[in-house]
């Protein structure tokens, strides 16, 4: 008998140790593996200098900190992945947010105020992705064009001014459930639909094709006008449900309120393994390229080191992954 | 200067890991003459190149050069002995001028330290008259063609004093003309004493240029002969390792019934074209490079657009805005350039073949046991070679990687598969598994229209022929007519 009972736990360790396997296989490629490693190995370092980082306050705390700019980093990682890049998305979650407070103050009802947000967002974002296709400009360029008209928009429109929320439409960023902030869960709910969508749909596979190889996609029978305008509205649909997160959070709608974070969440995408040049990317990277920058962020505010010297280790961090991420061999 | 050995290899062996690329190459070369090397893809052709560019260190072996032997080369003692090695892949700065690429990084200077412009275009002048070619020295490189930018990267291979020139299938896109271009430079070089190792798929060319040819397999050195002793039929048996009948063998298969007619096309390069394809059948076009034979077939495609003219599918008249509603229409097309835009080349070969069949079947989700299923399926089907479905086609040969795209669109099931070069840069053995594959296709009721610059394969495989000049269809031959001499005539 006991003898039959080691067996069992045998077969069924090495069951678990199987399905582990399938599951690693499953999330993590050779460049998210190495990420998750360093993630895990800083984790440990920093609470074994500040044990207070492993606090379930401070663990919420860098959750809801990085989920706005993760909702965003998701939108970039289909952008990046599709050999697209955005960087109008901090101006434009600055103005979405500054016209969603302006209807706000003129008690307009919820369900106006978040569809014309997202509306808002969804079109500007469709209408460049189509101008930028059709005529085949530079999406850098471009973006860097629209991100000045954006601000500029934003500038005008308040003055320059933050428009406070007094207290309305707060439940979308400071509510809890189950003690988890409520962006924590869309969040998360966002990387999960993101990673069916590029696991199970068609839509999906075609992203890393027309990435890979615009003409080679087109000649395969894909629209890729379409397509790209597709992308560009699903990463708008994104940037709005970002700016609706973060008004709420904040309590104001400013024309500045987001400045830089296209350069975060880039950088969150890089650092989670995707290629400027298209075609290569996954959202269960960029997931932790983001949980990266906020953690990296997080812990050197609660070990008392300088803002100063954070943005060196960032940029150190982004540097790194991609050196690390050259080295990296395909699997073949 | 005849007969005396410039370069000898001795026994060169080389591993990579556990496999042997290279296990006891030996031959040698001589001044003033061209020796050709031929071989499959992966006979160690590329390797054999790099050992004497002096990129690899071979594990043993001699190297001598003028009577000094090496274990190993250096790249800087392969330039100082003057081996100039001009790659497949074109490595010209295609916006500066010809003579500018020249003098790329060696540039000539006046006195005052500053660029010498015309004593440089001066020199570049005098090396082109040498060589016999009619290359404006002034001219930016890309806007030259193909043939012609081979020869500027000749001209600086003999503006570094070459001795050796290794050049790696030089004329593998191009047509007979422009061969004929480059191969009259070849011959100049080589009557003023520069030895020519020169890689090349294409029997015919290497007939036509080589005094001696290196027949390589597995690594190993398989015959040595002169060019004028060999049989082609004896050259492709060493090559392969087995004999084949003959360079493709056809059976006719033409039914009665339309697959294809377009009336008085016009497109950007076409001209006032029509043609009929009836099913099972292999209507080929030839022509020389840019006689618009890519451009017919990106019209029918629906990837450039068509000014005016008639296009009809089974009977039904179509207007193809994009390739999308040729494919839906049961139309595929294999392109000239599979790593330009046949391929995605960092992805497998699983999201190789299933892309076209998800596209076409306008589903949402991917069935993912069924999508491992069908590429399975395929790979077996077409032989090809490949680890797992899971890896990057980028790694396979060239022969696999056509195969791929070739499983790509059988599994979308078209009716009519327009080709362009089916067998570009392909080796010998592939050559004729691809051909086999066209076989079974028109066999099942297919129909195949197929652009080749290769008349071998045109000759062997098509039941019509309709030769292309200047955008039109000069002349259609079909039975005993078709043969490399009408056609050539009808391009020229």
């Amino acid at each position: 008998m006991p003898d039959l009972s080691h067996t069992t736990t045998n077969a069924q360790a090495q069951n678990a140790q199987s399905a582990l396997r399938l599951l690693w296989n499953k999330f993590i490629d050779n460049r998210s593996g190495p990420l998750l490693i360093a993630l895990i190995a800083y984790i440990v370092i920093i609470a074994l200098i500040e044990p207070r980082f492993l606090s379930l306050y401070n663990i919420r705390n860098v959750m809801l900190q990085v989920s706005v700019a993760g909702i965003v980093t998701i939108g970039m990682t289909l952008m990046i992945i599709a050999r697209q890049i955005d960087l109008s998305v901090g101006f434009l979650v600055s103005l979405a947010a500054c016209v969603m407070a302006t209807l706000l103050n003129l008690d307009m009802p919820i369900a106006v105020i978040v569809l014309a947000g997202l509306t808002l967002c969804v079109s500007l974002q469709a209408l460049s992705g189509y101008v930028i296709s059709k005529l085949k400009l530079e999406p850098f360029i471009v973006t860097l064009g629209l991100m000045a008209i954006y601000r500029g928009i934003a500038l005008l429109m308040t003055n320059g001014a933050e428009i406070p929320l007094d207290r309305k439409f707060q439940a979308l960023g400071r509510g809890r459930w189950l003690e988890i902030p409520i962006p924590v869960f869309i969040f998360l709910g966002v990387c999960i639909i993101a990673w069916l969508i590029l696991r199970h749909t068609v839509f999906g596979r075609q992203l890393y094709a027309v990435g890979e190889n615009n003409e080679a996609a087109h000649l395969a029978g894909i629209n890729v006008l379409k397509f790209k305008v597709q992308v560009y509205a699903l990463h708008g649909l994104l940037v709005g449900l970002a700016a609706m997160i973060l008004m709420s959070r904040i309590g104001v709608g400013s024309p500045n309120m987001a400045a830089g974070l296209e350069l975060e969440t880039i950088a969150a995408t890089v650092v989670g393994g995707a290629a400027l040049a298209g075609g290569r990317g996954t959202v269960f990277g960029s997931f932790l390229g983001v949980l990266f920058l906020g953690i990296i962020s997080n812990s050197m505010n609660i070990i008392g080191v300088s803002t100063f010297w954070q943005y060196i280790m960032l940029g150190v961090v982004v540097i790194g992954a991609v050196i690390a991420g050259s080295r990296t061999k395909d699997k073949s | 200067m005849v007969d005396t050995p410039i370069l000898i290899l001795r026994n060169i062996v080389k591993h990579f890991g556990a496999n042997k690329a290279l296990d006891g190459i030996s031959f040698h070369l001589n001044a003033g003459e061209v020796l050709a090397l031929c071989g499959e893809n992966g006979a160690g052709k590329s390797t054999l190149v790099k050992t004497m560019s002096g990129a690899h260190a071979p594990d043993s072996g001699q190297i001598v050069l003028n009577g000094v032997t090496y274990p190993e080369l250096t790249p800087r003692l392969a330039l100082e002995y003057g081996i100039s090695t001009i790659y497949q892949e074109n490595i010209l700065f295609q916006h500066l001028k010809v003579y500018e690429n020249l003098f790329v990084g060696r540039e000539l200077r006046t006195k005052h330290g500053l660029i010498d412009r015309p004593l440089m275009m001066e020199r570049a002048r005098d090396i082109m008259k040498m060589l016999g070619a009619d290359v404006p020295i002034d001219a930016v490189v890309s806007e030259l063609g193909g043939a012609q930018q081979k020869i500027v990267e000749t001209a600086r291979a003999v503006n570094s004093d070459a001795k050796i020139l290794i050049m790696d299938e030089p004329s593998a896109s191009f047509g007979k003309h422009e061969v004929e271009l480059l191969f009259k430079v070849v011959e100049r070089l080589r009557d003023s004493g520069v030895g020519i190792i020169f890689i090349s798929h294409h029997l015919e060319e290497v007939r036509r240029i080589a005094n001696r040819v290196v027949v390589l397999r597995d690594g190993k050195t398989i015959s040595d002969k002169q060019i004028n002793d060999v049989e082609e039929q004896a050259l492709i048996k060493d090559m392969i390792g087995r004999t084949v009948e003959e360079v493709c063998h056809h059976v006719c298969s033409t039914t009665s019934e339309i697959a294809l007619e377009i009336e008085n096309i016009v497109a950007p390069g076409v001209n006032d074209v029509s043609l009929t394809l009836n099913r099972g059948e292999i209507l080929g076009l030839a022509g020389l490079v840019g006689a618009g034979r890519t451009e017919l077939l990106s019209a029918i495609f629906g990837s450039k657009p068509i000014t005016s003219g008639m296009l009809r599918v089974q009977g039904k008249v179509q207007k193809f805005k994009s390739p999308k509603d040729a494919i839906d229409a049961g139309i595929c097309l294999i392109t000239e350039d599979r790593k330009i835009d046949g391929l995605f080349l960092n992805q497998s070969c699983l999201a190789n073949i299933h892309i076209p069949y998800e596209t076409k079947r306008k589903g949402q989700l991917v069935n993912w046991p069924k999508a491992r299923s069908m590429a399975k399926e395929m790979v077996t089907k077409l032989r090809i070679k490949v680890g797992s479905i899971e890896h990057s086609v980028k790694n396979l040969s060239g022969g696999n990687q056509q195969k791929v795209i070739l499983a790509k669109w059988m599994a979308t099931h078209p009716q009519i598969y327009l080709f362009d070069e089916p067998t570009r840069g392909i080796d010998i053995g592939a050559k004729q598994e691809v051909y086999r594959e066209i076989q079974t296709l028109i066999e099942a009721g297919c129909a195949v229209l197929m652009a080749s610059s290769e008349l071998s394969e045109v000759v062997g495989l098509c039941d019509r022929v309709a030769v292309m000049k200047n955008g039109q269809i000069t002349c259609e031959l079909a039975g005993a007519d078709i043969s490399e001499h009408n056609i050539i005539s009808a391009a020229l």
